[in-house]
């Protein structure tokens, strides 16, 4: 009786980060029901002190290695392998990546939610819930939480893209996004229990014992195979794409931010703990066929993102593309050994805050145009963004730059950085085809620029908002991937301690 | 403070460009002001490098070093130094720069903070491409140079402004993200004898590539520098920016950024790959005399005369750069000083073309004739300019062309012997097409584009000009203290390269 009641010992601390980000989320919840504390603002600020709350603590528990809920028998030197969570400082850093997302998030969405007339407290719930399921991702040492993670992080974002209840896009934006978030949970699932089956195990630290001892069974193969289809749709990538452009269009704003960017770092912390921590040693024909999918990645997400029109569809696209780039990282991860492997792994972490840094200023600029019903959302609209706000336009160009990889920006040096690891891995084709496909995307990055700058303003100009808010987010940003491209060193160092568990 | 030197002339403009920054945009002549003091600064400050460069036997190839870990953990350096090469470069930056903000004073008249902000931004980035030592630093100089560009000609350019800033930008990036990846390549092979460096002298001395490698990264590399140089048959992108650019823009393109191919691949190609450079004269050397040839012809045939400057460009990069691969001590000293050359008579065309067409609003040749008689003092000085660009003796233009033609004459190689007969004829092709132009628009009957009246040059535009045609003089007249400062740099550059080294009498095979 005894025996059976008993529970496992769990170190809280390895799940202290979500678990704070889950309890804000309840207090938010609660407080939006009490009346008077219902009043504007409230929620974003609960959210916020919750959101930094967390972020201290990600800072206390560096290089504290917890870890919980552990199936293996944990021996000294093998922790923390075994465990279904682990709080290495790879967790740690996108923990960080993921509260800073979350934060630049929650600015920019206040003035954006007013103006939209949505201004709620579950919006900033549902944020909430999302971000432990981010963090569960990235803590991920089973299967199973990987797959709880996903969850977690999906379901409020499905919520979230039709969260513009009376505006129709809105809905068809959260309908698609749930058919083929489902189906692509499905695929997950089905990979996890393939690989199940093939290994008696749904432990990395199983799996990468059961292949050592066993070898790569071909069902253990089609498992992982249905596991890239699952996590692919998460992140965007070629041909699992399709629904991102109309979901990202669809979504409001500042939505489509976070999606943009929370989704897919996660979805690629959880995709190089698999591959790193699960199949260190990856068959040949896995390789290929993620250097094929991260080429084709690249190829269609930036060549389609040449014909768009309207700037969240762009931003959509080129999201697809950057998607790609960070593959390129996780091949050469996946690929090699040793140092060169620790180099891939670092420049995929150091990809991932550049990456959120831009994008997020980018969609930042873009929730300062436009007017209720989300009109003025044409590149056009841009059109003599240059003389009527100055300094929004010269971060808007700062930002697509950066994401076309100009000098002396963070895009830059994150490229030179993923590539840089692709050729040390062999596979310089990869960092070929990135980079002239970096040149395409100059094109229509490059669009958004002249339209601001060589364009007069039309006869209707786009109605532009002030909030001091949004604004501190975009010029951190701007200031962040100015600074970075400048001083990469201070990123660089922590990210090459943030290998945690990956490279023990 | 040595150490600091190059590091504060680069940055210079710089700091002038953020000052302007935080200034009121609406005070225009303020603006303008302030910028040419800025640039007048800089070239004060890099005057004294020609006398502080030792030229002398024994001295340092780089000299005035700073050297300072830049992103320590991957081994990248802020290192930078001049040469001889450099320095002659860095000078013509320098002593054009202020001379193009000058010529701007009537050109410009909206967004003028802007413009002059870009200006400085541009000679700050080309600086640092000219004095990096570091293929990471040198990298981000070289395509920081395409942002500042890019603006000067999609929003102040002519009509198809945004065709051509879009071309030359994407042109150019296509180029130099091959390079980047040729980078990383000799960054990773560094690893293999020491730790992984960026430094330029470290990977000229230690690395060795295999000679199949080798040919696939001099490959990469010389795909950048040829578009930017720009090379028949990647010139295309050049026209249309010359065209569209407004004067000053035009100008610098003309005078600085081509010579950043030129000068990429002379501080880099030569020394990094020298099995491969000895492998590709025959093409490079093809191709140039095509580009000679080509560019001439095409010059011939222009109905604008901007454009017919731009081919005329073509034309003339084509000789430097046939002067660089024929790799004789003679025609590597031509190459170089032919760099300086076309970047003042050049550049002086540019300039002199946009003092017309501010007057005239057109730039066509058949609107013109008579000017002569209308604007005198111009009209001498384009004769003076004219004369530099198709290579009169006493100008510049001579002593650059003399050289890389004997030069190349005297190579060991014997097809290079019929290649330098037929880019003589360029020469003869472009006192056609230059003499012509002129003819038909100074000489003959008084004409006028309607509604025009030519007043001929202000004193603003001579205190542009007199510089520029004292220094065609100087070099056309007594060359030895640009080709002294040159010579052990360019023997230092093409060490590697065996064939050089029996042409300059210095080794057997």
């Amino acid at each position: 009786m005894n025996e059976l009641l008993k529970l496992p010992s769990v170190d809280w601390w390895a799940v202290a980060p979500a678990l704070a980000i889950t309890l804000t989320a309840c207090v938010v919840m609660v407080a939006d029901l009490w009346p008077r504390l219902s009043r504007r603002g409230t929620a974003a600020a609960l959210s916020l002190v919750g959101l930094i709350v967390t972020a201290v603590l990600s800072v206390y528990l560096w290089d504290a290695d917890r870890s919980a809920f552990c199936t293996i028998e944990a021996t000294a030197d093998s922790a923390p392998y075994g465990c279904m969570l682990i709080l290495d400082n790879f967790a740690l850093f996108f923990n960080l990546i993921f509260v800073l997302v979350a934060v630049i998030t929650v600015l920019i969405s206040f003035t954006y939610m007013e103006r939209e007339d949505l201004e709620n407290g579950e919006y900033y719930v549902l944020l909430l819930f999302s971000v432990a399921g981010l963090m569960l991702m990235a803590s991920a040492g089973d299967l199973i939480i990987v797959f709880l993670g996903l969850e977690l992080l999906s379901l409020p974002l499905y919520m979230l893209a039709g969260f513009s209840r009376l505006r129709l896009q809105s809905d068809e934006s959260a309908v698609k996004y749930v058919l083929l978030g489902a189906f692509a949970s499905g695929f997950l699932l089905y990979g996890i229990a393939l690989m199940y089956g093939a290994t008696e195990t749904t432990n990395l630290a199983g799996i990468a014992t059961a292949v050592a001892q066993d070898g790569f069974s071909t069902l253990l193969l089609i498992g992982l195979g249905l596991l890239i289809v699952g996590l692919g749709f998460k992140a965007a990538l070629v041909p699992f794409h399709m629904w991102t452009p109309d979901v990202y269009e669809g979504a409001p704003t500042p939505v489509t931010a976070y999606m943009s960017v929370a989704a897919k770092t996660a979805t690629f912390a959880a995709l190089a703990r698999v591959f790193v921590g699960a199949v260190p040693e990856a068959p040949v024909e896995t390789v290929w066929v993620l250097g094929g999918v991260a080429a084709a990645t690249m190829i269609v997400g930036n060549v389609a993102a040449l014909v768009q029109d309207n700037i969240k569809r762009l931003l959509g696209y080129s999201s697809i593309a950057h998607a790609g780039y960070l593959l390129v990282g996780l091949v050469a991860a996946s690929v090699a050994t040793g140092e060169t492997r620790g180099l891939a792994i670092q420049s995929l972490l150091f990809y991932s805050v550049a990456y959120s840094f831009m994008n997020l200023g980018a969609f930042g600029v873009v929730t300062f145009l436009g007017r209720r019903g989300e009109e003025f959302a044409a590149v056009s609209d841009y059109a003599g963004l240059a003389r009527r706000r100055p300094w929004l336009a010269a971060m808007m160009a700062l930002f697509m730059l950066s994401l076309a990889g100009v000098p002396p920006t963070v895009g830059f040096v994150g490229k030179f950085y993923l590539f840089g690891a692709a050729i040390d891995a062999g596979h310089t084709w990869l960092a070929i085809v990135g980079l002239l496909t970096s040149v395409v995307s100059a094109y229509y990055y490059l669009r958004v620029v002249y339209v601001m700058y060589m364009q007069g303003p039309s006869a209707e100009p786009a109605p532009l908002s002030h909030s001091a808010l949004a604004a501190t987010a975009v010029v951190v940003s701007a200031a962040a991937v100015l600074l970075l491209g400048l001083v990469p060193s201070i990123l660089l160092d922590l990210s090459r301690a943030s290998l945690g568990a990956l490279i023990l | 403070m040595n150490e600091w030197y190059l590091t504060i002339l680069i940055f210079l403009p710089l700091v002038g460009a953020v000052i302007l920054l935080f200034m009121p945009g609406t005070a225009h002549a303020l603006m303008r002001n302030v910028a040419l003091g800025v640039s007048l600064i800089a070239f004060a400050v890099s005057v004294p490098l020609w006398f502080l460069y030792d030229f002398g036997a024994g001295a340092a190839q780089f000299q005035l070093l700073q050297s300072g870990d830049w992103v320590p953990s991957l081994g990248i350096k802020y290192k930078v130094g001049v040469d001889g090469i450099s320095l002659l470069l860095v000078l013509l930056t320098t002593f054009l720069t202020p001379l193009t903000i000058l010529s701007t004073y009537r050109a410009i008249d909206t967004r003028v903070k802007e413009f002059v902000v870009l200006l400085l931004l541009l000679e700050t980035a080309v600086l640092g491409t000219f004095l990096a030592l570091d293929l990471f630093l040198f990298y981000v100089f070289w395509e920081a140079v395409l942002i500042p560009m890019y603006f000067l000609i999609g929003v102040w350019g002519g009509e198809r402004r945004i065709y051509a800033a879009i071309k030359f930008f994407l042109y150019t990036m296509a180029g130099s993200v091959l390079m980047l990846v040729a980078i990383l390549t000799i960054y990773f092979l560094s690893g293999d004898s020491g730790s992984r460096t960026f430094d330029l002298a470290t990977l000229i001395a230690t690395v060795r590539v295999e000679s199949g490698l080798q040919l696939w990264l001099f490959a990469a590399f010389a795909l950048a520098f040829a578009i930017k140089v720009p090379m028949f048959p990647l010139h295309t992108w050049l026209p249309d920016a010359h065209v569209e650019a407004p004067t000053a823009g035009s100008a610098i393109l003309a005078a600085v950024l081509l010579k950043m191919g030129t000068y990429g691949f002379l501080r880099f190609c030569l020394p990094l790959f020298p099995e491969a450079v000895e492998t590709a004269v025959p093409l490079m050397a093809f191709l140039a005399v095509v580009g000679i040839v080509y560019g001439a012809l095409v010059a011939t045939m222009q109905r604008d005369v901007k454009k017919l400057v731009a081919y005329s460009s073509v034309s003339h990069l084509g000789f430097i750069m046939l002067g660089m691969f024929a790799l004789t001590p003679e025609a590597l000293q031509g190459s170089l000083i032919q760099m300086v050359n076309h970047g003042l008579s050049t550049g002086a065309l540019f300039l002199l073309v946009g003092m017309l067409y501010e007057r005239a609003h057109t730039r066509l040749i058949h609107q013109f004739g008579g000017v002569a008689r209308l604007m005198p003092v111009f009209a001498a000085f384009f004769l003076i300019v004219l004369f530099s660009s198709i290579g009169v003796p006493f100008t510049n233009g001579f002593v650059g062309e003399f050289l890389i033609l004997v030069g190349t004459f005297r190579a060991e190689e014997l097809f290079l012997q019929p290649l330098a007969i037929i880019a003589a004829s360029g020469v003869v092709l472009a006192a056609v097409y230059m003499l012509w132009m002129y003819q038909r628009m100074m000489q003959g009957p008084t004409r006028q584009p309607a509604g025009v009246q030519l007043s001929d040059i202000t004193r603003r535009e001579i205190a542009v000009l007199v510089p520029i045609v004292l220094l065609i003089f100087w070099i056309g007249l007594y060359p030895k203290p640009f080709l002294d400062r040159a010579g052990p740099s360019l023997d230092a550059v093409t060490r590697n390269i065996p064939v050089a080294q029996v042409q300059a009498g210095l080794g057997g095979r």
